[in-house]
């Protein structure tokens, strides 16, 4: 079987003549137009507010008219590496290399895709062939510039669990290093996933002694999941949301939790026409419609700390594309809300002069239509002006795990793979932003990039051949 | 800025675009009476809506990306149960024809529309980041995770 197949099949599928028909009948039908007047006002009602929003928010604070942070584009490029493991060399291997004096890269060579990193740590993982048992496991840490195996002491917890008439099951693998709880499961492919697979496991925050496993059920709309904490010295499980009545508002298919654990966000029914978030109090054990408690109707919120909420309402056109959001910051304690975005225009990167807000987690980029940027920190709405830097389509920007960085890398969309052509690092605490050109970029075929942790960044790549991967490690 | 279709260039239209927006309603829904009523609502919006197109290609794209984001809100419908309905296709033959439709149609649909486009429409990243809305390296994440679930062998791909 291969892609032709697929072709020749879909070649096959037509619609009936009698579409055509019906749809030809269309054109008979009276026709609706827009007034030409109406575009205009609405398009210059537009512009007014924005610009009265602008006005208001460099009005909030004298210093935040100056607040500033600078681009640096490094004079010293990147040589990015290639070629396949020579014969003989072995697997992994380790080089490293600095790139001027603000960003050291390490390069590791690797000859498959099984190798992971986290944590700070090289891991070659051996699953059975139907990816539910792990069968063999190794580790690595990078010490004086070699590859040093690591002995992590690596648990086995067998779940099986019987929730909603399903019964889940397989094996779950964890170990604490550095004070770090890591915690994984095997991953069967889409295709070959049986019902006792669908759960997942997440960490807690500054916890080492319990994992949180997420039971599901259903897919896409009909998708419904529910949390239960597993204890990893007992292996006992418990309903952590016992004694409340969670399933009132119908089946929750996403839960965001506060740090602490006290509180979270219960996502109920995917369809956005009724979709609902209710905040849910594990020590009172209340649940209440986010709505109603914060008097904002809005479509997104998030934990900022465990007492404060971001929420973020979106207004859509007709084809359901967002046109502007508007945002606030809910203190739970006191039940204040505190607008600090106001419709500004949602950033489209395929309009012809794309500009306005892109959010990432309690921040925003905010582009101008000659690409200039600014920063605006959605629990204040104070905004910091990027000097020295033009937004270009094809730049991306990712958000550290702790939000306080930004991941900057721009693509170029003519060749296989992401093509990184230049990387670098918006520090929001530091105000810095630096970044590198990416010389020979083709040399390799980029298939993923992200953070490894708060200071990392990883790049997964591999030789044109498919025959030798790379780990690719910044350090900025 | 809007402008308004003769009978004979909608007519064009549909000639030239119809069938791919046919498809790709039926790769996302997977039933032939909503695809047929996607096609329809979207060639009504082309009716009534339409923006000046550079050329045919743009034509499609925009037909494209309006399928996809109406076959979306049809998704996003309490009322419709979310299952790939092949046994009311009319199905293809041989088996491995068959095995390979229902391969790229049970994909999840991050993954299937992408591949779709690619493999079938021979549309670029950015053609497909275009019509879906996505930044260029979702696009590619999606057919490189497309490509590992199909397990289908992609020789002779565009």
């Amino acid at each position: 079987m291969n892609i032709n197949d697929y072709r020749r099949a879909m070649d096959q599928i037509v619609p009936g003549a009698e579409l055509k028909e019906r749809i030809m009948k269309q054109t008979a039908s009276s026709r609706r137009f827009v007034p030409v007047r109406r575009i205009f006002t609405a398009a210059l009602a537009a512009v007014l507010t924005i610009a009265c929003l602008f006005t208001a928010a460099l009005a909030v604070s004298p210093e935040l008219r100056t607040a500033v942070l600078s681009f640096l584009r490094m004079e010293e490029r990147e040589q990015v590496p290639g070629g396949s493991l020579d014969p003989g060399q072995s697997s992994p291997d380790l080089s490293q290399t600095d790139i001027g004096t603000l960003v050291k890269a390490q390069y590791i060579k690797l000859d498959g895709y099984q190798y992971g990193f986290s944590g700070g740590l090289l891991s070659d993982l051996t699953w059975s062939e139907d990816y539910r048992s792990l069968l063999d496991a190794r580790f690595w840490e990078a010490k004086d510039g070699t590859l040093v195996p690591a002995d992590v002491g690596l648990n086995t917890e067998e779940i099986d669990i019987t929730f909603r008439g399903e019964r889940y099951r397989g094996e779950l693998y964890w170990f604490i290093r550095d004070g770090q709880l890591t915690a994984f499961k095997g991953d069967p492919l889409g295709i070959d996933t049986r019902p006792e697979d669908q759960w997942y496991v997440n960490t807690i925050p500054g916890r080492t002694d319990a994992v949180l496993l997420r039971l599901y059920q259903g897919r896409q709309m009909d998708y419904s999941e529910y949390p239960i904490l597993c204890h990893l010295d007992t292996g006992e499980t418990e309903d952590i949301l016992a004694g409340i009545d969670v399933e009132s508002p119908g089946r929750a298919y996403a839960y965001e939790w506060s740090e602490d654990m006290r509180r979270v966000l219960i996502l109920y029914n995917p369809a956005p026409e009724n979709q609902q978030t209710w905040l849910c109090d594990l020590e009172d054990k209340s649940l209440t419609l986010l709505r109603d408690l914060t008097g904002v109707d809005a479509e997104f919120a998030n934990f900022l700390d465990n007492n404060t909420l971001i929420l973020t309402a979106c207004t859509a056109n007709e084809e359901d594309i967002w046109t502007d959001i508007t945002c606030w910051i809910y203190d739970i304690p006191s039940g204040q809300a505190a607008k600090t975005l106001d419709q500004l225009p949602y950033y489209r990167w395929w309009d012809e002069v794309p500009c306005g807000v892109i959010p990432y987690n309690k921040n925003c980029l905010y582009v101008s239509e000659t690409g200039q940027v600014a920063v605006i920190d959605l629990t204040t709405g104070a905004r910091i002006t990027v000097e020295g830097f033009t937004y270009q389509k094809g730049d991306e920007f990712m958000p550290s795990p702790s939000g306080n960085k930004l991941l900057y890398y721009s693509m170029d969309p003519d060749i296989e793979g992401l093509g990184i052509t230049q990387l670098g690092v918006v520090d929001l605490e530091n105000r810095t932003f630096i970044a590198f050109e990416r010389d020979g970029y083709e040399n390799l075929r980029d298939q993923g990039i992200g953070w490894s942790d708060d200071s990392t960044v990883s790049v997964n790549a591999s030789t044109p051949d498919g025959k030798t991967q790379y780990l690719l490690l910044y350090q900025f | 800025m809007d402008q308004t279709l003769s009978t004979r260039q909608f007519e064009r239209a549909y000639d030239t675009c119809g069938t791919a927006v046919y498809r790709l309603a039926m790769v996302y829904l997977g039933r032939p009476a909503d695809a047929e009523d996607i096609t329809q609502e979207a060639f009504v919006r082309l009716l009534y809506r339409a923006p000046a197109f550079a050329d045919e290609a743009h034509e499609k794209r925009w037909l494209l990306k309006v399928t996809a984001n109406l076959c979306r809100d049809q998704l996003r419908g309490f009322w419709r149960r979310q299952v790939v309905q092949l046994e009311e296709t009319p199905l293809p033959e041989p088996s491995q024809e068959l095995e390979a439709l229902r391969a790229v149609m049970s994909l999840p649909k991050q993954y299937k529309l992408p591949i779709h486009l690619h493999y079938y429409e021979g549309y670029s990243v950015s053609e497909i980041a275009e019509i879906l809305k996505l930044g260029q390296s979702a696009v590619k994440m999606r057919l490189k995770r497309g490509r590992e679930l199909l397990k289908m062998e992609l020789e002779g791909t565009v």
